[in-house]
């Protein structure tokens, strides 16, 4: 482990440690070469100063040859342990005198030389002229033990080395004491940064302890944490965002292919695997050339040209090239692919299978031109009203029946109602609208009324349709077709006129046979024959029976002809349905009517029509009922409306005749009650009837067991 | 060099002469003692002149003390050279003429001045009475006196008859004796160093 790897609380001691250590091996040695060279210059200073005191004192010894004298002074030099040897020599150059006594005279040195003092190994030495007043005498010689300085500077070493390690331990201590102030806010940090690092928590954040550049160096880095705490947030927001968007291309029904500037395909979805079937591992790496067809081969290249020009994304549809074969059509999307810069990087291309739309189109195609074919064969006009925008359309056959020009456009209030004549305007506007708000009918449509051309002309129409409703029972479309019934409707109205003048004839002498019979009747009863009552009785009941049936004719003769008319006053139903229920009864021997509700209520509607409704119910029922079955008769309150039914156990109704049931002169076509009389004319009126009172009759009913015919109407206020 | 240019005292060892050392011989109470000096020092024989080593010895002494003594009453006689005068025979010869050739005082050139007799005596800073006239050292002294002369004789009793410096042998050395009081009566100032070395009267 190099010093690069140790932790910082080491470095800093160790920096501290080697620098202390430095300076004080540094001092010291500057300390002991110093005490060296002063040693050395102040022993040199002092050897001389005793040179010259012992020179000028042993003078005279020499100078009045007095080698005792001579000792003697030298003897002095006891007093200086350090010098070791002392000499005096003569001029001539001969020993004089020496110090100590015993000393060797080998160890002097042979011949004097001149004044000064030098350093040998392990002493000083040197020689100082002995002078008197200018008179030359001799010399003295000195030798200075220098072991003394070599102790001093050993033991100045010694007390240095002591002192260093004692300083250094000091020192040691001192930095494991304040190395914590640097390194204590360091390890945090870094503690704080390993932590962040293998938690991944970025909520953590150091502590700032001091003001120099280690808080600052903390305050950067909690900011920096702040930043990528934020920066994270949005970077997992953005992962979220296109984990989320992989997500949607990938479950995307279209297929969403991406390609490189280079036209590399490099993203490939499920829906491009499911439409076009070559699998992802075999798509990316291609060039997106591959999925055009020899035919469209500058697809790309034009869309490209597209985009560049247009800026715009406009769907081109084409065929692409499938696996396999069957070539889907496909409505294809080139999309540019922009990096965060705004620079290109790639286009995407979302390709939508529109295989089964394009047959949709081409068999509506052909419907629409079978249907075209056939209207025009069968001379019909067409219609086709868009409810949400009441834009209104009509084919030329249509314009031509309501005499209106080719080239003019239509609209529902200005074209078609101002076209209508106006006996049948208000009939067939609320039929309309019942039609398209109130569900009459289911949405069928099925009207005959006059159309009057801007010149005034008449013609009778059938026009039939269907409503089209959303999934709340909105209206959205309105289609249907026109057929000229002018002819066929002179025809009926000289039927109805007919049938008119003969109900009419029938009727006066029916009416003069009633009188005669209610007559004999009275006769009878007075005479008390049996036989005539019950005959004449009969006679009666069919006479009100066949009167019944002609009021029907004549209804029916003014119902085509729109001149029904309506009378309305409030009454209560259940009183009228008691009423029509015992007259009922009476007619009938073979069957028994029962009411079994009879909420009460008023309502606002046509006393006697209403009473035509139910008697041609109640007939009706005894009609298609085998003898003594059931008849059950009702009036319901349902929230604000009187339900009226009529339930009988009879052969009942197959659902293919209950389509039908309620047209004029319409007659089930059945062997069961093949014997059964009438004119199909009862139903019609009620259904008819009812439409003049915004109700409908609706039925239920099922072969075998019986029928339901009911109908709603409202109530006008709650009977108290 | 500097010690070429002082005379040393193995040139004083060349004029030697024979006849003074005779004459130190009869006159020496140490007799043996000489004799001893005599056989045991090699005589040196340079030049014609060979004189005893004592003679050496105390003619560089007289020059020694030109060194040594401070003449401090400036110049009585108005000489403008350092006399030494030698009085009686001399028992040095050209010895110390050569010792002192050259040789100044206080700037003052030294010569060399021989009296046949003590009436003779002029004006000396150092005066040598030979052993010659070691009779008439009362007179000499008297002659002398109060005139700043440092008197130096090699008879004995010399410094009890009032003399300054008186020369003796002891212990085959030639030594000196000093009456501080009989110098300093002539205005003399006499280094510590030599008194030291001397025996003091």
């Amino acid at each position: 482990m190099g010093f690069k790897d140790v932790p910082v609380k080491q470095k800093i001691m160790g920096i501290t440690l080697l620098t202390s250590s430095l300076v004080l091996v540094v001092i010291a040695l500057s300390y002991i070469l110093l005490e060296y060279y002063s040693f050395k210059k102040s022993e040199k200073s002092n050897l001389q100063t005793v040179g010259l005191i012992i020179a000028s004192n042993s003078s005279a010894a020499i100078a009045f040859d007095s080698p005792h004298d001579g000792a003697e002074i030298l003897a002095a030099l006891r007093a200086n342990k350090y010098i070791t040897a002392a000499a005096l020599y003569t001029a001539e150059g001969k020993l004089f005198a020496r110090y100590p006594d015993d000393l060797n005279t080998n160890s002097l040195p042979k011949t004097i030389s001149e004044d000064g003092y030098q350093f040998k190994d392990e002493y000083l030495e040197g020689f100082q002229s002995i002078r008197q007043k200018n008179l030359y005498l001799g010399k003295l010689y000195l030798r200075a033990d220098l072991t003394r300085m070599q102790q001093q500077i050993v033991l100045t070493a010694t007390t240095s080395l002591f002192l260093i390690a004692a300083v250094l331990i000091l020192a040691f201590l001192l930095s494991r004491f304040l190395q914590k102030y640097i390194s204590r806010p360091i390890l945090e940090l870094e503690k704080t940064a390993r932590f962040i690092s293998e938690k991944g928590d970025l909520s953590v954040r150091a502590v700032q302890r001091s003001g120099d550049e280690i808080g600052t160096l903390t305050r950067s880095f909690n900011m920096m944490l702040d930043q990528l705490d934020s920066k994270n947030l949005e970077i997992h927001a953005a992962n979220e965002e296109s984990l989320k968007l992989a997500a949607i291309v990938e479950s995307s029904g279209d297929a969403i292919i991406g390609c490189n500037l280079e036209g590399e395909i490099i993203t490939w979805n499920q829906s491009a695997e499911r439409i076009l079937r070559y699998p992802a591992e075999e798509a990316i790496g291609q060039k997106v050339e591959f999925l055009v067809p020899s035919s469209e081969a500058s697809l790309f290249k034009t869309m490209i040209k597209d985009l560049d020009a247009s800026g715009g994304r406009k769907p081109v549809e084409t065929i692409l090239v499938r696996k396999g074969g069957n070539n889907p059509d496909i409505s294809l999307t080139l999309s540019p692919v922009k990096n965060s810069h705004g620079v290109l990087v790639g286009f995407s291309l979302i390709a939508r299978d529109i295989s089964i739309q394009k047959q949709n189109e081409r068999i509506l195609a052909e419907n629409e031109e079978h249907l075209r074919l056939a209207t025009q064969a069968a001379e019909l006009g067409t219609f086709d009203l868009d409810v949400r925008t009441a834009r209104l359309v009509w084919d030329k056959r249509c314009k031509e029946l309501f005499g209106v020009e080719d080239q003019d456009e239509v609209d529902y209030d200005n074209t078609f109602a101002k076209h209508l004549h106006e006996d049948d305007r208000d009939r067939v506007l609320k039929v309309i609208d019942n039609l398209l708000y109130n569900r009459f009918n289911n949405g069928d449509y099925d009207i005959e009324y006059r159309t009057v051309s801007p010149a005034g002309k008449v013609r009778w129409v059938r026009a039939m349709g269907k409503v089209f409703f959303d999934e709340y029972g909105k209206p959205l479309r309105f289609i249907g077709a026109v057929l000229d019934i002018s002819e066929k409707k002179k025809e009926e109205i000289r039927k109805n006129d007919f049938i008119a003048i003969v109900s009419h004839e029938l009727k006066t002498p029916l009416t003069t046979m009633k009188s005669f019979v209610q007559i004999l009747l009275s006769k009878a009863k007075i005479a008390a024959d049996e036989f005539a009552i019950n005959a004449l009785s009969r006679t009666d009941a069919q006479t009100n029976k066949m009167t019944s049936m002609i009021k029907d004719f004549l209804q029916l003769a003014k119902l085509e002809e729109g001149k029904i008319n309506i009378v309305k006053g409030e009454f209560a139903l259940c009183d009228l349905l008691q009423d029509t229920v015992a007259e009922a009864n009476l007619l009938s021997s073979s069957h028994s009517i029962e009411v079994a509700h009879s909420d009460r209520g008023l309502v606002l509607a046509d006393r006697d029509k209403i009473g035509q409704v139910l008697i041609n119910l109640l007939s009706n029922a005894m009609k298609y009922s085998p003898a003594g079955k059931k008849i059950v008769a009702g009036c319901i309150r349902e929230a604000d409306h009187l339900k009226v039914f009529v339930k009988d156990e009879g052969v009942g109704i197959s659902p293919e005749d209950q389509k039908h049931l309620f047209k004029r002169f319409y007659r089930v076509d059945n062997e069961k009650i093949k014997h059964i009389s009438g004119f199909g004319i009862g139903l019609y009126l009620v259904s008819e009837i009812l439409k003049y009172h915004d109700s409908e009759i609706r039925l239920e009913s099922e072969e075998e067991k019986g029928s339901t015919f009911f109908f709603y109407l409202k109530i006008q206020e709650s009977p108290h | 060099m500097q010690a070429n240019e002082q005379p040393t005292i193995s040139a004083l060892k060349r004029k030697v002469s024979r006849e003074y050392l005779l004459s130190i011989f009869l006159h020496s109470k140490s007799f043996l003692l000489l004799l001893l000096i005599f056989f045991f020092s090699e005589p040196v024989c340079i030049g014609q002149s060979k004189i005893a080593k004592v003679y050496q010895l105390e003619a560089a002494f007289l020059y020694n003390f030109t060194r040594f003594v401070n003449w401090t009453s400036a110049n009585p006689s108005g000489e403008t050279q350092f006399v030494i005068g030698i009085v009686g025979r001399d028992p040095f010869e050209g010895y110390i003429d050569e010792i002192v050739k050259g040789e100044r005082v206080d700037g003052r050139s030294i010569v060399i001045r021989r009296y046949d007799d003590v009436s003779n005596i002029g004006n000396c800073s150092i005066l040598f009475i030979g052993f010659s006239e070691a009779e008439k050292i009362r007179q000499a002294l008297k002659k002398v006196k109060k005139r700043g002369t440092l008197t130096v004789a090699d008879s004995p009793n010399f410094v009890k008859r009032g003399g300054a410096v008186e020369f003796f042998i002891e212990e085959n050395k030639v030594r000196l004796k000093i009456n501080v009081d009989a110098a300093k009566a002539e205005g003399l100032e006499i280094s510590s160093k030599l008194l030291n070395l001397a025996k003091i009267y």
